[in-house]
Parts: C-alpha cells; structure tokens; sequence
C-alpha cells in the first residue's frame, strides 16, 4: 500500500480567495469595506479640508498658503460668535424643552390601553420624514397669509401674526426642530421606562412616596444615563441644525446659526478658506463638547451599575 | 371619567405631532390656485395635479 502525501507549501499553492479567508487576514477582510470607506468619505474629506482652511482660496482664483490667517478672521469676526451664541441658545433651549416634553409624554403613554400599538406608532411618524422637505412645508404653513397657523390663531382669536420677523423667527425654527424630534426622546425614555423593574416602584408606595416624590427620587435616578444619551447625541446633531434653515428663513432675519454660516461663506461667498477654518472650528468644539458629555455618560453608567 | 380623560390627552398629544403631517397630505391634492388662497381652504376638491406634474411636466424628475 502506497500512501501519496501531498505536500504544499502553503504559500505557494494559496489562492488570493484562500489567504482573505485565512486566520490570520479574516479580520482585515471583514472590517477592510468599512476602513476604505471611511477614508474616502470621512478621513480624506477632513485633511483637505484642514489643508484649504490654511489657504487663501476663493473660487475664482489659484490658492496660496496664508497660514493661520483664515483663524484670526473667523475669531476676530463678530458675526461667528454671534452665530455661535445663537447656535448654543437653540441647543440648550431644543434640549430642554424635547427632554421635559419627551419625559412627560412617555410617561403618559407607559401603561396598557386598548390601541396603544397604534397610537406609539404615529408619535413615531415624524421622524421618518425628510427635514429638508417638512422645513419646505413648515414655511408654507408659517406663512403670513397662506399658512395654516395664522388661520388656526385667528379662529383663537389672536390674528395675523408674521412668524419670519427678527427675534421671533428663531422660535420658529426652534419649534420645526422640536416637533422633529421630540419622537426620538419619546421613544427612548419610554423604552427605558419599560425597563425599570417594578418591585422598586411596589416599595415606594408602600412607604408612602408620593407620585411626584417616587418619580424624583426613583425614576429620574435610574433614567439618568438615558437622559444623557438624548443630551449627547442632540447636542451632536443640533450643533450642525442646517435643515430647517434652508426651507424657511436662509439664515435672515436674525437665525445665522454656525452650520448656516459655514454653508453661506463657503457656496454663496465662496471663500472656500474661510469656510474650511469655520467648519475645522465647528468640529473642533462638537468634539471637545462630546468628549465632556461622554465622560459624564461614562461616569453614570458606571454609577448606575 | 379618568378614561375619557385619558383618551382627551391621547388626542391632543396626537394631533399636535400629525397635524402638520396630515397638512401637507392634504395639500398635494390641492391646485395651486387653492393652495394660495387667505385663508386657506379646508373644503376643496381633490385633485392629482400635483403628481401628474412630478411625474410628467418636470423634466429633471423620475418620468
């Protein structure tokens, strides 16, 4: 009996299919998609973006090294720290009043009533929707004459109001961005409230906490790395408010917020420079602001274990 | 009682959030010589105009 031993050397015989699949490259080949593309649309868009925000480059002529030129101008500029003030106002402001709305909606949906399937459903509804599209239509329905408000103000009695006037039109916009996304601050206090456990709400009332008391000293405690959430990432995506914007005021009548004046010096303007050294600003303070919020978060889940 | 109460809220919490949603429904099936009216109608006829003309008149849409 003749026994035949194949033998390979396996680095000659291995199809490039073979070596992906080996032990050792597995991991490169699963997660290897992912890294080209985040090079592509995240990590070159950034160093270029870094490199023009130290040039003097606007459109219609052949860029050249300024340094840090473009960073005085931006910090120098009364407009930015305006813009960056307002930006912070809609933040705190659209954080607290989603949050306090959310809580309170979620804890009037958290018991069992017939439709309630139904009725979490449409609360969801208006996050499904194009911001851009609904800003269109909520300039529509703001509209002095044609909009829907000032008829339901009239029915109430109050008149024709003009909502895109200085000083008001910021509430306007802070009121599209609310209604927005109020459903996600809903939807996660209510998923957390289904989670807590029951016996510790048993206990309260058997020691006599009332409704209000239970909910501060109780609910609040154990919600409080939810609420943390909901403050981090709309902290994210408020700092970069942009859509409600572009249907509605443009930036006028005293609602420049940072996003907006980054897109206006950029592609109106076209001080591409300039709106590089903004937008490397914008995300420099997103980070440091969510580091600190992260920390905090990390810091109560720990706490909450 | 503390059911209709219940259920009186369910609205208002429900109409506030769809009610720019069921607006802008309405409102693509408006011509535009309804759309523009002060005040704006509530009772209208309905019409497709509107996605006829996304479908067919623009030339840089789907049709």
């Amino acid at each position: 009996m003749i026994e035949t031993v194949l033998v390979e050397s396996p680095e000659a015989r291995k199809t490039f299919w073979q070596v992906l699949t080996s032990e050792k490259y597995f991991k490169w080949t699963l997660i290897g998609p992912l890294l080209l593309t985040l090079a592509v649309f995240m990590i070159y868009p950034l160093f270029y973006c870094i490199y023009y925000s130290v040039q003097e480059y606007v459109l219609v002529k052949e860029p050249y090294f300024i340094g840090l030129e473009n960073y005085r101008m931006v910090l120098q500029d009364p407009v930015f720290w305006q813009a960056l003030g307002r930006t912070f106002y809609v933040l705190v402001v659209c954080i607290a009043v989603e949050l306090i709305l959310g809580m309170a909606i979620a804890l009037y949906l958290n018991r069992e009533f017939r439709g309630q399937g139904i009725v979490r459903g449409l609360c969801l509804l208006p996050l499904l929707i194009s911001p851009l599209a609904m800003s269109l239509m909520w300039n529509y329905m703001f509209h002095t004459h044609f909009g829907v408000v000032n008829m339901v103000l009239g029915w109430l009695g109050v008149g024709m109001v003009e909502f895109f006037v200085p000083g008001r039109a910021i509430y306007i916009i802070m009121a599209m961005t609310i209604w927005q996304w109020l459903p996600f601050s809903i939807f996660v206090l209510f998923a957390g409230l289904r989670g807590l456990p029951k016996d510790v709400f048993e206990a309260a009332r058997v020691d006599g906490a009332s409704p209000w008391y239970s909910f501060r000293r109780v609910t609040l405690p154990m919600l409080m790395p939810l609420v943390l959430i909901i403050v981090l990432l709309r902290t994210c995506w408020l700092i970069r408010l942009f859509d409600p914007l572009y249907g509605t005021t443009r930036g006028g009548v005293g609602t420049e917020l940072l996003d907006w004046l980054i897109y206006r010096v950029s592609f109106v303007f076209f001080d591409v420079g300039l709106g590089s050294a903004l937008a490397i600003i914008s995300l420099f303070l997103t980070i440091v602001i969510c580091a600190i919020l992260f920390r905090v978060l990390m810091r109560a889940l720990g706490a909450a274990r | 009682m503390r059911r209709v109460g219940f259920w009186i809220g369910i609205v208002v919490i429900l109409s506030v959030i769809l009610f720019p949603i069921i607006w802008v429904y309405l409102t693509s099936f408006k011509t535009p010589d309804d759309i523009l009216t002060t005040p704006p109608k509530l009772v209208f006829s309905p019409t497709f105009y509107n996605y006829e003309y996304i479908v067919s008149v623009r030339p840089s849409s789907l049709g």
